[in-house]
This record gives structure tokens, sequence and C-alpha cells, in this order.
């Protein structure tokens, strides 16, 4: 427990205290005694929530009513058929519009909502030809929402109200509380309000808004703190300068042909990313003047940048001196000057000097900006400074986008009639002892607090402090009160989406570990009740104010039933905005790289966010979208900046600035801008470790918090970072960049030929040939004998022939599919050593490929799972017939017939056969988790288990499994159409990945059907099979990527002509059959 | 049968001794005169003394160091075998991509070694190798050890050890089917058990007459009755010879295609995936190769020891071992000219996978397993071409030591390196060995060295009953007649007179 001291100091101290082990005894004698001394906080935890865990199974129920054994079945309640609910919550600072898939009362899978207002503006253009373009309508999600599911379910949540006695948390009631915060509130209401605080994170809630501006008119000396993990505060400042009200920036990408991203990770870590991607990918049609071209200036790789048609790596520092010059060039432009004209025999772009590199993207971004007046977006990431923000907003107005590309909306998250004072106003209170009670609605600020805010040792001094969380967490630890916190599928909550649209958040099951919702906290600060009931009725009541009218019963259930409330929407607000500010000051040098002035850029973890999704073991194994790192956050340095400072892969190091200094491991990664360490927040907090040699928990990654302060949350500069000889193992699922000569040239040459790309011009010139040409040469594909399994080519019998696409055009890697995936076929977590072992079971995954020089790379990605190969090497080779071919086409695996010899997964050349060597799902452990299987780690694995997909078989130990093309939901699509005397219809049967893909990457369907969506791309001229040479037919294809390059920008290996070598071999082809030829 | 009566017994220890002061060199081939498979003036009574005194008086120290260290190892492997199946298979450090690691190359590192017995019984028999009498039982009781072995591996290598069954083609109505026929692990099965099996019917079928020479010398009731039952009530009757006989020849030329097929159809779990670096149409006479020189390796390291301490040098003469080391320079060179060929052939077919898995065996991340290969396989054997390194005990043992190292790399080459990077570069991994697996490996050589200890104790190390039949004509001019047909089994040779 040592390493756990700092973060779970009162609670160590605790578990040693005499009173607390008899608290525990008496309570729970049995199993108390079943633990030898010093055992761990989680032991005891659990030991104090095994009733807990086990009353919660009593909350998987369809209402209080209904309790009784179905002698008569509720009406439109069939067991084991799931239904589905409309949803919307907030989560990690964003609304989500969701669908729950909830089985027998409990939820287990979400999906986007596609009957959102949002996402129905944002709908694919090419969806769905003829009939009903429903059919193939989808949210898409981000990772965060697929995997909240998870954290429903996690036994580690708060499962006790507690109350600090003699400075340790006790057991409590929430009468108890309720007692506290009526004479509270008695006491608040006497000083008005003076000795409150209310420390939040903006929310997107009308009704917690309410609640707060509420609390405000009755008690008008309070103080509301609003402080964010994420600091947008500069963004936040330059919208409302602009707008002269609270206002929040969106963009329309479906609008735009030229976006041009600083620093903006639009369809990443961007709260609004499953908008933009959806936005983003209708303009990724190959045709000109259909197509739109990204630009993406950036610090760290993100998954805009490898989305981008042209990248440059530039250190944040600089990013405004980048737009300064763009709008300078703009400004030339606009006023009649002329763009500087490719010249011929012109280097390309990757050889050429980094100035020159900045003048001809500089000269390429803005020629392209102005060509597109109206029709373009200039995106500044969220952290650059108040200057960048404004020039990034007066770049769009100068070029018209505001009202057409460019929005400005009214802000959801502004409360009426509130000043928010900052946390350091807050901190300065609770110091001077001005204010007295503190509430906090959850974010865990003791953790998320920058360095320099001594949050922690203030609350500690303050007597009344009551604290909402999901987890008993860092600020738990602190305050007086610790009252669990409602999962948001279990509570009643609104929220706006960016659009303005209304929609409320149903709860799927009862709170299974009795949280409440911050609504009902709210009101009984108030002094009044709580309870689903109360809240349902709250949550009614701005229902009600945001439609105008009471709404009749009818009403309020069609919203229940949709979601949100139709036709009320924000309008944006109207233009010229007061853009006005000082042009951003500095120069531009990508090279220059400086011990001492090393620049540190801390982003929002691509799976924890800030740190709240810590305990979701979905999102920590979940490889970062890059890097590929799971269950750590590490220095990511290009390889330049790592031979400057002596950094190596596989060791660590020491990051120092202004008094702190953090221990990292290094990850090298080209593409990073010189001179900066990009590493991501979240991390540093305990977790559960899925090891198999223990069950223990770990702290994962590093707290990052030491080296922010108030001021710069996410930029910091003037870093120093020393090497530290100490090696540490990064469990990545992909290699390492450092590896050798041999594999690095081989991994070049052949992933051009995986991962197929060509230019817009390539297109254009001669059709998709690029595409066959970027293949192996290889003799003519047959058969020696005639396949025993139905293929395409042999009689149609079988109404279905299922297959796949997946447009690597469209696709921006941002995982959502691999959490899908997981959700929806349960797929266990093997934890950190496991995954360095190459164990991971993800039967998804997103392969990620480095392309060009190492100064200025491309990323390409592709998802790949089992394709599905009609003439399947691993079902050749399988000697109990386990893995069979279905009629349909699909590569099955039987997993009650595999005995584990894992020849399939050797014989596999896709690699996505995924072997389960231990049990992962269940206890697993030495001589099979023996030593784990007392009542209580049963009983929180059983509440674990409920997320299940009882769909899906559960594998055990020694079982091979990999994708089956979500066999489930296309037996369920057979039997209801076999009810309704009718085929499939195309788009009827969604696979869990393309159901949550946000861009609509991945299409699904009968290839049988020649007018299904499936067939169609596949006959397109993009269309290509990964390792066609092999012959073994694979079911899933893949459209080449096309990137829609500047002429002036274009690398070498775009500049390559398309017919290489072609001409020569013209002949042999046409006699042979071959498929096309590339020397390349 | 009677009791030997001591004044022969006492003649026959003299002659021994004096045959072992008088240094014969018979790896020297004089024109017109064979050269003695047997020297130190050995007759038939010296001989059966010097071979079952073995068994019948205490044992060497060198024996109970190498027992009571094998014992325990074996333990440690029963332990650890008992842990996996408690545990999982992930206590190995096998892993995607590398599926199949140490397991699979331990076994077929014994099956490998289980190739010389049987080829030195069955083929050199029918060949008329006469030299093979010395050393045949010997190897062929290695071969079953290495085979018991290597069967250990597979078994309790899937993931599901408790269901193995299921790779057996029994008929079940529960489940109404058979095994996938099309699988080469399906054909390996029954390859490496009709070798198993036909290796033991027939090791154990010319053990017959020895056994019954040691139930005739037995001096207490239990040996006898032990050894009686053993020898099947054998009597050295003319009839017994000839039937015995027939069968030999039969077992031989039944076990002859097993040699060549068990290997091969191991190389078949190899060559008939797709992945480059095993899919390779020159993998079944490479595997022969390989397995029968890692065999002969496998013989000399064991039988140089033994004659040594067992004091065996007239039956397991010189010339024995120079012949074995003859057929070890042949075969290493052979398995050099497979590794050679594996890389014109990847080169020849410029196909990019093949090209890149064989430069990456030599180059890669694996270069050093690579290298300790060809050093092992292919250089060390090379000392062979001088006589000295032949005859010379202590050499010959060195380097048959680096061919069992050697033999082990192959197979820890084709099967890692070629796994570890296939097609897509994205699912390339480096494997690592965890303690389990170390432990295995050595756990597997305990319970090798087990069973060869308690064979070297308990059973006839050298089959009296043949080496009989080949004693040179000198010594017994008396059979010269006999001998020139080849074999002369059928002068009943039974007990110590």
């Amino acid at each position: 427990m040592s390493a756990n001291k700092t973060y779970w100091r009162s609670l160590n101290d605790l578990h040693e205290t005499a009173e607390f082990e008899q608290i525990a005894s008496r309570e729970f004698p049995q199993a108390a005694s079943e633990f030898p001394e010093g055992v761990s906080r989680r032991k005891w935890l659990k030991l104090m929530s095994s009733s807990l865990a086990l009353g919660g199974f009593a909350g998987c129920r369809y209402g209080p009513d209904q309790i009784a054994a179905f002698v008569v079945r509720p009406p439109n309640d069939v067991a084991g058929v799931p239904k589905h609910y409309a949803t919307n919550f907030e989560l990690a600072d964003r609304a989500v519009h969701l669908l729950i898939s909830n089985m027998d009362g409990r939820p287990i899978k979400v999906e986007g909502n596609a009957q959102h207002p949002i996402m129905r503006a944002s709908e694919p253009n090419e969806l769905g030809e003829a009939g009903d373009r429903s059919r193939f309508a989808s949210g898409g999600t981000d990772v965060y929402s697929q995997a909240c599911v998870l954290g429903l379910y996690d036994d580690d949540r708060a499962q006790r109200v507690a109350k600090r006695v003699d400075g340790v948390l006790t057991e409590s009631t929430w009468d108890d509380f309720a007692a506290y915060a009526k004479t509270q509130f008695e006491a608040f209401k006497a000083n008005g309000g003076e000795s409150l605080a209310i420390l939040m994170s903006p929310s997107l809630s009308p009704a917690v808004n309410r609640w707060v501006a509420e609390t405000v008119k009755t008690l008008p000396k309070v103080s509301v703190a609003q402080y964010s993990s994420v600091d947008k505060s500069a963004q936040v400042k330059a919208c409302a300068q602009a707008a002269g009200k609270p206002a929040e920036l969106v963009y329309k990408l479906d609008a735009a042909q030229v976006i041009c991203a600083f620093d903006s990770d639009l369809l990443g870590d961007d709260c609004n990313a499953v908008l933009y991607s959806r936005q983003f990918s209708k303009g990724r049609v190959p045709e000109p003047s259909k197509m739109n071209r990204l630009y993406s200036v950036e610090s760290k790789f993100s998954v805009t940048g490898a989305a981008a048609d042209s990248r440059l790596p530039v250190r944040p520092s600089q990013i405004g001196a980048v737009i300064r010059e763009l709008e300078a060039k703009v400004d030339d432009l606009l006023k009649g000057g002329q763009p500087v004209p490719p010249v011929d025999g012109e280097k390309p772009f990757d050889q050429i000097d980094s100035a020159e590199k900045v003048a001809r993207f500089l000269s390429a971004m803005a020629e392209d900006l102005v060509k597109h007046k109206g029709a373009c977006v200039v995106a500044v990431g969220a952290y650059q400074p108040l200057d960048v923000q404004l020039a990034g907003l007066r770049l769009n107005q100068k070029l018209e986008n505001f009202g057409k590309s460019v929005m400005l909306m009214p802000s959801r998250s502004a409360v009426e009639g509130v000043e928010p004072i900052e946390l350091t106003e807050l901190v300065a209170k609770l110091d001077s002892g001005a204010v007295k009670s503190l509430w906090i609605l959850g974010g865990n600020p003791v953790y998320t607090a920058p360095g320099d805010v001594a949050l922690g040792d203030t609350l500690k001094k303050v007597e009344d402090s009551v604290y909402l969380a999901e987890f008993e967490d860092e600020t738990a630890s602190v305050c007086s009160w610790s009252l669990p916190l409602a999962h948001q599928l279990e509570s009643w909550g609104d929220v706006l989406a960016v659009d303005g649209t209304y929609g409320i958040s149903q709860p799927q099951i009862l709170p299974l570990l009795g949280g409440r919702s911050r609504i009902e906290i709210l009101s009984m600060l108030h002094g009044g009740e709580a309870g689903q009931a109360v809240s349902e009725k709250l949550i009614r009541e701005v229902a009600d104010a945001v439609a105008g009218k009471p709404l009749t019963s009818r009403q309020w259930r069609e919203l229940l039933h949709s979601g949100f409330l139709m036709g009320l929407k924000f309008e944006p607000l109207a233009g010229p905005f007061n853009v006005e500010g000082s042009a951003p000051v500095g120069s531009i040098d990508l090279d220059s790289i400086e011990q001492g002035s090393i620049e540190l850029m801390v982003t929002v973890g691509d799976t924890l966010y800030d740190g709240r999704f810590a305990k979701n073991v979905w999102l920590q194994e979940l490889p970062q979208t890059m890097t590929k790192i799971c269950w750590d956050n590490a220095a990511v340095v290009s390889p330049k900046t790592a031979d400057m400072l002596s950094l190596k892969q596989g060791e660590q190091a020491r990051l120092v600035h202004g008094g702190a200094t953090v221990d990292l491991p290094v990850f090298i990664m080209p593409g990073q801008a010189n001179g900066t360490v990009a590493v991501q927040m979240g991390y540093g907090r305990i977790c559960r470790d899925e090891a198999v040699s223990s069950n223990a928990e770990v702290v994962i990654g590093k707290d990052v918090s030491p080296l922010r302060s108030f001021s710069a949350m996410h930029l910091i500069r003037d870093v120093e970072v020393k090497p530290l000889p100490r090696p540490y193992k990064l469990a990545t699922t992909q290699d390492h960049f450092a590896i050798d000569e041999l594999g690095l040239e081989t991994t070049k040459i052949r992933a051009k030929n995986l991962v197929r790309e060509g230019t817009l011009e390539q297109i254009e010139e001669g059709g998709s040939e690029f595409v066959d040409h970027l293949g192996t040469h290889h003799p003519a594909l047959e058969s020696l004998w005639k396949e025993p399994i139905e293929t395409l080519e042999s009689d149609k019998t079988v109404t279905y022939q299922w297959g796949m696409t997946v447009d690597l055009n469209k696709c921006t890697g941002c995982n959502a599919c691999v959490v899908a995936c997981q959700a929806e076929n349960n797929v266990p977590v093997v934890g950190k050593e496991q995954v360095t072992r190459g164990r991971e079971l993800h039967w998804l995954r997103v392969d990620r490929y480095f392309r060009g020089d190492v100064d200025t790379p491309k990323i390409v990605n592709q998802p790949v799972a089992c394709v599905h190969c009609e003439t399947a090497p691993c079902e050749q080779v399988c000697p109990v017939a386990a893995t069979v071919h279905t009629e349909e086409g699909i590569n099955a695996m039987a997993y009650n017939r595999c005995i584990g010899t894992r020849y399939c997964a050797n014989n596999c050349p896709y690699k996505v056969r995924r072997f389960n060597y231990f049990n992962y799902q269940t206890e697993y452990g030495y001589f099979y988790g023996w030593q784990q299987k007392g009542e209580i780690e049963k009983a929180s694995r059983k509440l674990q288990q409920l997320v299940l997909n009882p769909e899906v078989t559960v594998r055990g130990r020694g079982v091979m499994e990999k994708c089956t093309y979500c066999i489930q939901r296309i037996q369920n699509g057979k039997i209801q159409s076999r009810i309704e005397g009718r085929v499939i219809e195309d788009g009827e049967v969604q696979t869990a990945c393309q159901a949550a893909c946000p861009s609509q990457a991945i299409v699904f369907g009968n290839l049988n059907d020649p007018n299904s969506r499936v067939s169609k791309i596949q006959k397109s001229e993009r269309a290509y099979e990964m390792l066609a040479e092999l012959n073994i037919k694979a079911r899933t294809f893949y459209l080449a990527r096309v990137r829609n390059t500047h002429a002036r920008l274009k690398t070498s290996d775009q500049l390559e002509p398309a017919h290489h070598g072609h001409d020569a071999h013209s002949d042999t082809h046409e006699e042979s059959g071959e498929a096309h030829v590339d020397h390349s | 049968m009677m009791p030997i009566p001591t004044p022969t017994k006492n003649l026959a220890r003299l002659m021994s001794t004096i045959a072992s002061h008088k240094v014969i060199d018979n790896t020297i081939d004089t024109p017109g005169r064979r050269s003695p498979l047997v020297t130190g003036n050995q007759t038939y009574g010296s001989l059966t003394h010097m071979v079952s005194r073995i068994s019948e008086e205490a044992q060497p120290l060198a024996w109970w160091i190498t027992f009571l260290l094998a014992v325990p190892t074996l333990g440690m492997f029963g332990g650890l075998i008992v842990y996996l199946f408690l545990t999982g298979v992930g206590v190995w450090g096998n892993m995607s991509p590398v599926f199949w690691a140490w397991p699979i190359v331990n076994f077929v590192f014994w099956v490998g070694i289980g190739h010389a017995g049987t080829l030195i019984s069955a083929i050199l028999f029918l060949f008329r190798q006469n030299w093979r009498t010395g050393i045949n039982r010997a190897a062929e009781a290695m071969t079953i050890f290495a085979v018991v072995c290597a069967g250990t591996f597979p078994g309790i290598h899937v993931g599901r050890a408790w269901l193995a069954f299921w790779l057996t083609p029994y008929p079940s109505l529960n489940l109404w089917m058979w095994p996938q026929f099309r699988s080469p692990l399906l054909w390996d099965v029954f390859a490496v058990g009709t070798y198993a099996s036909v290796s033991l019917v027939f090791w154990y079928m010319g053990m017959i007459p020895d056994l019954a020479t040691f139930r005739d010398r037995s001096t207490n009731k239990f040996r006898r009755m032990v050894y009686g039952i053993l020898s099947l009530g054998w009597s050295g009757s003319s009839r017994h010879w000839m039937r015995y006989e027939k069968a030999y020849s039969l077992l031989a030329a039944l076990a002859t295609p097993l040699v060549l097929s068990v290997h091969t159809v191991v190389s078949f779990d190899f060559a008939v995936s797709q992945l480059p670096g095993w899919h390779t149409t020159i993998f079944p006479p490479y595997f022969v190769a390989g397995a029968i020189f890692s065999g002969f390796g496998m013989v000399v390291t064991l039988l140089v020891p033994v004659r040594a301490l067992y004091k065996l040098k007239d039956v397991i003469t010189l010339r024995h071992l120079d012949n074995m080391n003859k057929i070890i320079l042949a075969t290493g060179s052979l398995v050099g000219l497979a590794y050679a060929t594996e890389f014109f052939m990847a080169w020849y077919s410029q196909n990019p996978y093949e090209v890149f898995t064989f430069w990456n065996r030599a180059f890669g991340p694996y270069w050093w397993a690579y290298w300790i290969m060809v050093s092992c396989n292919v250089i060390s054997p090379q000392l062979f071409w001088f006589k000295f390194f032949r005859t010379n005990t202590i050499a010959m043992w060195i380097v048959s030591i680096f061919v069992n190292i050697g033999m082990w790399f192959e197979r820890f080459v084709i099967t890692v390196t070629s796994l570890s990077r296939d097609f897509l570069p994205s699912s390339w991994g480096y494997f690592t060995p965890t303690w389990v697996d170390i432990g295995m490996l050595v756990g597997s050589f305990g319970l090798f060295f087990t069973l060869f200890s308690l064979f070297c104790r308990y059973l006839p190390i050298v089959a009296m009953a043949e080496v009989k039949g080949v004693m040179s004509q000198h010594a017994h001019a008396e059979h010269r007649h006999a001998h020139s047909h080849g074999h002369a089994h059928s002068h009943g040779h039974v007990g110590g007179h």
C-alpha cells in the first residue's frame, strides 16, 4: 500500500486503527475473519460493500411493484428481448444522445440516437439510395459513451453515505445527511448563504443550472465556483468578447470545403467530436469539388492530424505566429494578391527544409481559405491563449464563415444571474474563513486541481464539506461528507445538445449502490426531498419550463420515447462579432530543441479524459489512438527531441517545472513537434489491476497535475526534460517505433500495400488504378480444388452472404468501434501485464502505420477484425473442427468444441484471433484463482458480470475467440424477418462497430443482394482486399484512402506516377490473368 | 538354467580386464579383413557378464548423481504441469502472434531425438549394418524416452488439456462428429502415436532374449520373477529364435517407413500452414535429416559417458562412435544445405513475405538464435571431417552437445521467429519465455534422464544376443560360416555359458 499512501492516506490510517477493524469485524464477523491481517483497502471496501453489492441485485428490476415472479408477464416485457430507451446526459463535459439496450432490466449496450436532431442534420448523404434512409441511420458514439455501461457495474463505486467522525469516514445514511442538510440550510438562510460555496464544473444540464440559479436566488450571498479540469477559459473568453455574452463556438464541417485546425483535435478530443466526425466524413467523398481538405497544424499527433490531408508539426507556443502569418497572407489575397502558383520541378514537400515547409504550408492554406470564402473553417484549439483564439475568430470573420460553417451559439453552461468565481478565489475564501461550508458537485477537484492550487490541504481545514461523486476518491478523503453519485444510467437528468435541443435522461435501472443525482442533492441543499419520484418531478418541471408550457402526459411520454423535445433549438448568434485583439507574437522555428525551454502539452487522456474514467478497465485497456499505449501515460517526444535530450524508448524521462518533478516513461513518436513533450492527464490514480498475478490495486500511470498551474493548465513552457536511465515497460498493442532497421523498412513497404492510399488527382486521372497498383505481384489466384464451402461464386442457394467494407477515407481511428465491440461481445480485459505479453483480447483493433519522412510523417489507420475469408486458413488446420464456415459465409467459432491448440491463430495472416490464456472473464490467477474465491469476491464479480451481453457466449480459459460479424445481431435480424415473412432488408442488421462508428466508415450487409450497399461498395474502384495474394477471399474489403493534398504540399510518395512499371508488364497480365503488378 | 559356476565367472572377469588393456584400433579398415565390432578378445560369456553385471552390481557414483538430479527435476516437471493445469496456459510466455513457443519447440526437439533409435535398429538392420548391434538397445531406449518427453508437450499445450482426447477419432454419440481430418495436428497424433507404439514394441521385443539372460542370471527370487514375466517365457529354442527373427525383420520393415513418416508429418504441422517460413516443401526431408542428426547427436551424448562408466568400450567401440560421427557429419551438412536452400528458394521465389522472413531470421531481432543454430548445427560437425575428432571421445561429446543445442535452436528459429513476424507488421511481437517455459524444458530432461537412468539400472544396455552374432571371427572361428550370412542369432546364446 505504500505506493498509494498519498492517495488514500486517510483511509490507510483508518484501516490501521483499532476502531475500524472493530467496526468491520462486528458487521461481518465471518467474512472479516477470512482475511489475514494487513489486508488492502480494497478488500475492506469489499467487505463493507458486500451487503450493498448483493442488495444491489434487487435493483435490477422492472420497478418496485413488479418484483414478484412474472406469473403474469408485464405488458411489453419479454424476457431475453432487449428494450431500447433513448436518453441524453452529460459525459466528459459533452452532451451524449444515446439509445440504451436494456436487457431484462439492466442496461448493457449503448448506441447513438440516430433520430436526434443533430444526428439527423449530419446524416451522410449517400445513405440508402433506395427506400427508407432511416434503415442505415446510425448515430455513432465516442469511446466514453460506449464504456459508460461498464462504469455502472463497477463495484469500486462509492457504495455508502459516509460522514467524517473524528477524522474518519464512517458509514452513515441518507436520512442522517438529510437531517444535516436541513440544519445547514437553516444556517445558510440566516446569513444569506454567505458561509456557503458550491463548487461545480460548468454544466450542460438546464436542471442543474436552474437549481444553482435557484440557490443564488434564495441565498443571494452564496459563492458559486466553476472549475473544469479541462481549461477552455481562453476560448470561452474569446467567444464572450466576440458575442458580447456567453457563447460557444460550433463548427459545421459539412458546410466547409477547407478546414484548418490549429492545435485543435476536432475529430478526437473535442467535445463535439462525434458530430464533427459525421460532418467531416460527409466531405470525404473522393470526387473533385465534393471532397473537403483538412489542414492540421498541431504539436501532438492527434486524430485530426492523422485524418488531415496535410499536417505541420508546430510547437504550441508558435501556433499563434502561424495564425498571424496566415492572417497576413489571407489579408493580402483578399486585397487582390495572387497565390503562389506551383512551379514545375519543385521539390516534393518532404524534401525541403522546415522554413520552406512553413512557407508553402501557409501559402497553400491561405490560397485554399480565400478560394473557399464562406465555406471554410479555422479552428483553434481550446488550450491556445486568448490572442490566438481571437485571431482564429478574426480569420473566420474575414473569410465570412460565421453563420455558414462556423457558428457562435448561446452558451449552454452559463447560469442566469450567476457570476461564477474561479477556483483560486474559492480557495482564498475558504482559507480566509469567509466560506465555511462547501458543497462539491462531483469532478474530483482535489485530484484534477493544478499543482499550485492546494485545494486538498484547504479542504482538510474546512469543517463542513459535502462531496457528491461516483467514487470515494481523493476529494472524498478530505471532505466531511462523501455522498454516492448515481450513475447517469440510474438517474433522472437532462442536457442541452450542441444545437440547443433539450434532451432528458431517464433511469434505466434503480440506483444499484444507493446513489443520488446532482439535482437531488441540490434539492436537499434546499431542505427538499430526494428520490426517483422526486427527481422525475423536478426534471418534468424543467422540461415544462423549457417547452414553455406544461407538457401533457402524452407529450411527456413522447419526450421519454424520443429523448428530446423537437423543434426547440438555439439560433446561431448573428454577427458581426467583436473579434479585435492583439496579434499573436513570436516566430516560427520548427527545429529548435533547447533544454530548459521544452514545451509540455498536457492533453485530456484519449481514454481516461481527466481521470474520471480511471476505474473503467475497458478504457484503461483501450489503446491510445496514436501511440497505442494502454494502462499508462507517457512523455511523447519526437525522434529528434529524443536524440537531443538523450531520451530512450523503454526508459524514463524526468520532467521538471516550477519546482515540481514528474517521472514518465518515454515514448518516441514521429510527428510530434520538435522541442515539445505531450502527455495525457488522468493517470496516477488507483485502478484495479486485472493482471494474472493478483487482483490488487496499482497506480496506473503518473499524475501530471504537479506540473500544471492554474494559469498554465495545458500548455506549460520552459520545462526541463532529463533522461532517467531507468527501464520502464510500456504496454502497447502495436510494436514500438524503436524496432530494428530491417523491420522498419519492411513495415514501410508493407504498409503501402496493406493501407492503400492515393491522391484525389490520381482518382481523377486513372480511376483508382493506384489501388491495384499498390498490391503485391503474384501469380494468378486459382484454387487447386473446389472449395467445400459456400462462396460467392458457388450456386446462390443461400439467401445471405455477409460481407463488410471499411472506408479508410472516412475512418479517423477514434477507437469507438473497439469499445463497442468489447461491450457487445463480452470481450474481457486482460490487464497491463498481459498486454505487454501481447494477449489483449480486442476482437477489433485499429492498426496504425507511419508514412513519409520522420519529420513530417503521415499516419494511416486501419481497423482490422476477422475478415471472414471464404477459404479461411484457420478452418483447415483446426484438428477438432472448432472453427468452421457457416453457409452464410461467416467464419464461426464453436467455443464448446475448441480445445485451444492455437494452430488457427498461427495460420491467420491477419492475426485477428484472440486466445484466452487464462479465465479472464471470471476469477483467475495462480491455481485458477482459488485464493480469491471468497464470498465477497464472488459478489463483486457477479455485479461486474451484469454488464455481459446474454446473447453472446462468455468464453472460458483455453478457448480461441474472434470477431463473428456480431452473429447474434444477424440471428436476431433473421428471427425478426422470419416472423414477418420477409428477408432481412439492407441496413437492418448493423454490427456493433458499424453502429458505433461516428464517421460511418463501416458498412455491413448481404453480398448476395447486388443492390445492397455493401455489394455496391465492394465493387467500387477504391475497394481492395487486404492480402488478396493469399487467395483466401476475404469478405471484408477496405476502401483505399484518398488524400486531397494541395499541389504544393504533395510528398514524394504522392507524386509517384501511378503508371509506374505497368506498361512493360501489361501483356503478361492479360495472358495470365494476373492481378496488377507493382514493383515499388 | 544352471547358476553360473564361479570359475567361469572369474575367468570372464579376468578376460574382460585383459581386454581393456589391449588396444585394438578397429576404426581402420583393412582390405580383406573386417575390423572387429567387439574388441578385447571377448567371449560370449565375458560379454554376457560385462553387460549383465551392470544391473546386478551396485551402481557407480555417477549413476547416483544423475539419478538423484533427474528425479527432483522430474518432480518439478510434474509440479509445473499441475500448476499449468490449475492456472492456465498463460503461465507460458506464448502470446499473440507467437501462439506456439517453447512447448512446441520442445516437442519437435524431443521427437527429433527419438529418431536415431529406430533408425539404428530398423533401417541399419535392413541395410545389414552390423555395427548397429552395439548401440541399438540404448538408442532405442533413448527413442522411447524421447518420445515420452515429446508426447507430454502437445498434450499439455492445448488450452483445455482435459479435452485433449477430442483429437482422437472415437465414436461419440453425444457429439456425433469426428475430428477434422484436414488438420496436420491430427495427422501428428496418428504419426507420433504409431511411432511410439511401434518403437516400444520393437524395443521390447528385441530385448526379450536379453531379459531372459537377466532372468537366468538372477540370484534372487524377485528379480527372477520380474525378468521372468518380462521375458515372456523365452527359452532360446530354435523355434523361438526363428519366430523372433521373423518378427524382428517384420517390425524393422514396419518401423522403417515410420522413421521417415513421423518427422515428415511433424514437419507438416508447419509446412501445411501458410505462414512464411513454415510453408515450404523442403520441410519433410529437411526435418527428417535434422531428426537423424539430432538423434545421433543425443546417442553420442549418452553413450560416450555410458561406455566409460560401465566399461563397455569393447562393445561400444571407437568404430561405433566413429560411424555415428560420420552420420552426424553427413546429416549436419544436409541440414546446412537445407538452410541454404531455404534462402535460395526465398530469393528465387521473389515472394516478399518469404524473402523477409529469412532475412529476418538471420538479421532480425532473433539473429542470435539463428547464428547459434548455424554454428552448432552446420559448423561444429565439420570437425568430424578429421579423424581425431571422430575418435576422441571428449571432443565428440562436446560436439554432440553442440548438436543438441543447435537442434533445439533450429526448432526455436523455425517456430518462434517465423511466427513473431508474419504478414501484418502491426501484429508483430517479440516472444520472451517465462520461468515456467524454462522449468518445463529442464523438467523434460528430468523425465528423460530419470527414465534413462532406470533403464541403465534395470535393463540390458547392450543387445547381447545381437552383439554375439557379430562378434569377431578371430575370437569365434567356429562361427565364421554363420557370420558370413550377416548375422547369426541362431546360435541360441542363452544364459552365461
